[in-house]
């Protein structure tokens, strides 16, 4: 497997398609990304094998009153990518949070 | 919507690569659904339209850095420098194309889409009357019938009424005429606008006997106050009237388009409850939060239903139904067809402005074909030519925008200038940031479509023969010559169109240029005086006043005749006035006893105006006020109320019943256009100055006839009349023939318009045609060579050349006839007195059009004939 370069934006949508994201219009709502990102995003992933996707079933798709879309889904290796996504988002969230100056004070833990 | 998207999507996946191009588009199809069916609003929508071609591109040119598009942008320009010819003509049609579609959308969007500047401005209405029976619409409504709706319905917040009228204002100096309005203190309510200084009127204030308070317009405040901050509380005079200034309204603010400069309390008197038939105001409402047009037009119908009917003239769903319409179509409505034509109109010239351009650039890249075929044995790829040409196509459409954008800054100024007086809302047009998004959308399609149409020729296949040749001569394969011929035919066709379009309007002003208005403008001057009741308290001094002004311009040398008048034709106010007709006989088919237009004259008004007497005699200055009260009448009034038979001798009265006496028709004189030139002529009744006793109008219009240039009078005007009374404004001082002017404004600013777009394009066609001719004639130099080393003859040749170029352009021509009588229909309404499939037009365009492209035609004919043979041979 050639290695996944890791974006901001990468990370977003593997972590939307981790928690239940499912088609492109979906994960624009849910990551607040363009579409102009979203798209190249899934098909490089794609190509890298880390995402999977096909057509949803017809038949649903015509009971719904919609076209068919086409529905995305982490394979393994896109599993063990995300779950990284999920730890640089966390460390993220705890730079922005001010949490990982405090864990490097000389008392180390919170709050001290 | 749905199409346009689905356009879209297709257009934009063409840079998809093919084997993937099927999935994303279907993907994209579905996405925009979903974004639609979840409720996105348009910008959302076209936000993830604009995001799915950047995808596309994305996908087309994976792996490009920013540094590189940039060196491919270098190189472009380079190139394009390269060709200084080329790139300038391409440049300059874009522009021109680009230009023109930015100035006229930015007056559409100003004009007609954006919402109109008051808070929440869908929930204003306008609120009219009519009397179908009696024809007219767009009417006022009475103070009876104001306060009943303000009551009587609960749709609305607040409902304003106005009436606009001129008055003199000045404080110490001249005092000026300006346009005012009367308004009700629930107007400025119902608009939610606040002063930028002072204060608007209170319920008290605006209350039979109130206190005498002006509010003034920024404009004129700044203009006749020199912008004093210690403006408020300062008196001012107002038709002789001492009147408190209380606060001046935010710049550019204005009620329905009226244009006052000054407000003041309309005092209505809310317990008379009786005059009903007195129709004078409009009014302006806001529908209360959570009310439907739907709900309050429902509201207003059932209110009129349940009308008291106990009055003549009284609302009623068949006598007199209520009108509401929204402010923003009551103010915008009239005038977007005209300006729905005009963007349609420069659409075609930015069409054909592309055509040009994708003409050009195909014809460079059959040029630059060895080099391309070099580039493609090197080993660039597809994608990487592709996007050489990508880029050249941006880089030219990015110039062409910038081009565009400095020449609508400067034509949107000459469009302001030159719009009709009566064009709405032209304060607030300019370029925006929607405009300049409109026309970055435009570029960009231009650039992306210019970009790949060379595209189709370097297919590899091809390249392949390029290089056989050894890139001393390129022939076009047939594909290319057919994609070409399309591109000439389209811009003859849409050239035509524009052609026949502009001539539709050049016959309809020529009509309406034609029309007889029943008297001679020319060599007139005319003028207005209003006479405050303060300093001209009745018709003695009145007519004291108009004497002394008509002997002081009698008397000026060049001066053959002199009058005044109360109304000034052509185009004046309907005022619709009740006139009861001696033992005239009501029935269902007999017009209702009403006169369309009154107007009071002097007895040398109809010598003065050269209006012809048809039976009975004019006025004379015996008809006095102490002799039998007298009254003229245009031909259709005595046409419409005694057909068949002598008016002279029959008598009528203004109103019913009242107080007035029965004046005796003396005379029938030929109608005078009083409605607007393309309307019909109203009826009018004629009264005679010395004989209207108290209700003299007090707003004079004067005339006089000039041997010279009457605008060299102007100077003896002013002097006569302050020389009377220092304190009276003189406004519309101007030639007759201004006036003229005036009534065909917007007629003529249609015309002027579609004409020079219709020449644009027609001068864009013949560019084209020319480049598109002298190409193929370069292309074809070897073939024209053989023919004349065989001992063809020139005259053959150029029979050759020039019939292939005239099959094109009939083929243009064709369907341009064909288009041209599908679409003028949408003409309709802006032409007078023309078909919008007028014979003449239909004949007249094809010719123009058919000469110029001989022309494009002929000249690059005449050329291959003196293609030396040698050369051309040698050249192998």
């Amino acid at each position: 497997m050639s290695p996944v370069r890791l974006t901001h934006a990468t990370a977003l949508i593997l972590q939307a398609l981790a928690s239940g994201s499912r088609h492109g219009f979906q994960i624009m709502d849910v990551t607040g990304l363009a579409s102009g990102t979203v798209y190249p995003v899934l098909r490089r992933l794609e190509r890298e094998k880390a995402v999977a996707s096909e057509w949803e079933d017809e038949d649903a798709a015509h009971e719904a009153g919609r076209r068919r879309r086409r529905i995305y889904g982490l394979t393994p290796s896109g599993q063990l990518l995300a779950e990284q996504a999920r730890q640089r988002l966390a460390a993220t969230q705890r730079v922005l949070a001010g949490g990982a100056l405090g864990s490097m004070g000389p008392n180390g833990g919170r709050g001290g | 919507m749905t199409r346009l998207l689905g356009l879209w999507v297709y257009a934009v996946s063409v840079l998809v690569p093919y084997a993937e191009r099927r999935r994303w588009r279907e993907e994209w199809h579905a996405d925009l659904d979903d974004v639609r069916a979840a409720g996105a609003g348009a910008g959302e929508i076209l936000t993830l339209a604009l995001g799915i071609a950047g995808a596309a591109f994305a996908f087309r040119f994976e792996g490009m850095t920013m540094d590189g598009w940039t060196k491919e942008a270098m190189h472009a320009v380079r190139g394009l420098m390269r060709r200084p010819a080329f790139t300038v003509i391409a440049v300059v049609t874009l522009g021109l194309g680009i230009g023109a579609n930015t100035a006229i959308f930015s007056v559409v969007n100003g004009v007609v889409l954006e919402p109109l500047r008051y808070p929440e401005s869908e929930s204003l209405v306008k609120l009219t009357s009519s009397f179908p029976t009696m024809g007219f619409t767009d009417f006022w409504i009475s103070p009876p019938e104001y306060m009943q709706i303000s009551e009587g319905t609960r749709s609305f917040d607040a409902i304003g009424a106005y009436y606009t009228y001129e008055t003199s204002v000045g404080a110490d100096e001249q005092p000026e005429r300006v346009a005012s309005a009367a308004v009700s203190w629930q107007l400025f309510q119902a608009l939610r606008v606040q002063p930028a200084m002072g204060r608007f009127f209170t319920e008290e204030e605006d209350r039979p006997g109130g206190p005498n308070v002006a509010v003034l317009s920024w404009e004129f405040w700044q203009r006749s106050f020199g912008g004093d901050p210690q403006i408020v509380g300062r008196s001012i005079d107002v038709n002789g009237t001492t009147t408190d200034v209380i606060g001046v309204m935010p710049e550019s603010f204005d009620v329905d388009e009226s244009g006052a400069q000054i407000w003041l309390p309309l005092q209505l008197d809310w317990t008379n409850r009786n005059n009903f038939g007195s129709h004078y105001l409009f009014l302006v409402g806001r529908l209360a939060p959570g009310t439907s047009m739907e709900l309050a037009e429902d509201e207003l119908n059932a209110f009129v239903q349940r009308f008291p009917e106990e009055q003549a003239g009284h609302i009623s769903p068949d006598g007199h139904p209520l009108h509401m319409v929204q402010l923003q179509e009551e103010i915008v409505g009239e005038i977007r067809p005209a300006l729905m034509v005009l963007l349609g109109a420069v659409g075609f010239v930015l069409l054909i402005a592309c055509a040009n351009v994708a003409n050009l650039l195909l014809a460079r890249a059959q040029d630059r074909h060895k080099e391309v075929a070099v580039r493609a044995a090197m080993g660039a790829g597809h994608g990487r030519l592709l996007r050489q040409f990508l880029t050249e196509g941006v880089v030219l459409s990015v110039a062409g925008a910038i081009l565009g954008t400095l020449l609508a800054i400067g034509s949107l100024d000459l469009l302001k200038a030159a719009s009709p007086g009566d064009l709405p809302r032209l304060s607030e047009v300019g370029l925006d940031a929607k405009v300049l998004g409109f026309t970055t959308v435009i570029a960009l399609a231009t650039g992306i479509f210019f970009g790949l149409a060379p595209t189709r020729h370097v297919a590899t296949s091809e390249l392949a023969g390029a290089l056989r040749d050894g890139g001393t001569r390129s022939t076009s394969s047939a594909g290319q010559r057919r994609l070409r011929s399309l591109l000439v035919v389209s811009e003859t066709a849409l050239a035509l169109i524009l052609a026949v379009g502009a001539g539709l309007m050049i016959r309809s002003f020529g009509a309406l240029n034609a029309v007889e208005p029943g008297f001679e403008p020319d060599g007139l001057l005319t003028y207005e005086i209003y006479l405050p009741s303060s300093a001209y308290p009745g018709l003695e001094e009145q007519l004291q006043f108009q004497r002394q002004i008509l002997e002081g311009l009698s008397a000026e040398p060049g001066v053959t005749a002199v009058a005044a008048m109360s109304g000034q034709p052509p185009l004046r106010r309907l005022n619709a006035n009740d006139t009861e007709f001696e033992n005239f006989v009501q029935t269902e088919d007999s017009p209702p006893q009403n006169v369309d237009f009154y107007q009071t004259i002097t007895d040398g008004y109809l010598e003065a105006m050269g209006i012809e007497v048809v039976e009975g005699r004019g006025f004379q200055a015996t008809d006095d006020a102490d002799a039998v009260p007298v009254a003229l009448v245009n031909r259709k009034l005595a046409d419409t109320y005694w057909p068949g038979e002598s008016a002279i001798g029959k008598r009528l009265r203004p109103g019913f019943g009242g107080p007035n006496p029965f004046l005796e028709v003396v005379g029938v004189v030929e109608d005078v256009k009083n409605a607007g030139l393309e309307a019909e002529v109203g009826t009018e009744l004629y009264f005679h100055y010395p004989q209207v006793g108290a209700n003299a109008p007090r707003t004079m219009h004067f005339v006089a006839r000039f041997a010279g240039d009457p605008a060299e009078m102007a100077p003896a005007v002013r002097r006569i009349v302050w020389g009377r009374d220092a304190t009276l404004p003189v406004s519309g001082l101007q030639p007759f023939e201004d006036v003229m002017g005036d009534a065909m404004a917007r007629a003529r600013f249609l015309t002027t318009l579609l004409a020079a777009f219709a020449g644009l394009a027609l001068l864009l066609a013949a560019v084209g045609t020319y480049g598109v001719m002298s190409y193929a004639v370069t292309q074809r130099g070897r073939e024209v060579g053989i023919r004349m080393a065989m001992g063809a003859e020139a005259g053959m040749v150029q029979r050759l050349v020039l019939s292939e170029g005239l099959k094109v352009a009939a083929v243009g021509l064709v369907l341009g006839i064909g288009g041209a009588w599908a679409l003028t229909g949408m003409l309709e309404s802006l032409l007078f007195n023309i078909d919008a499939r007028d014979p003449l037009s239909f004949l007249l365009g094809p010719l123009v059009l058919s000469a110029v492209a001989v022309a494009a035609i002929w000249i690059p004919a005449r050329r291959a004939t003196r293609v030396d043979p040698v050369t051309v041979l040698r050249e192998e």
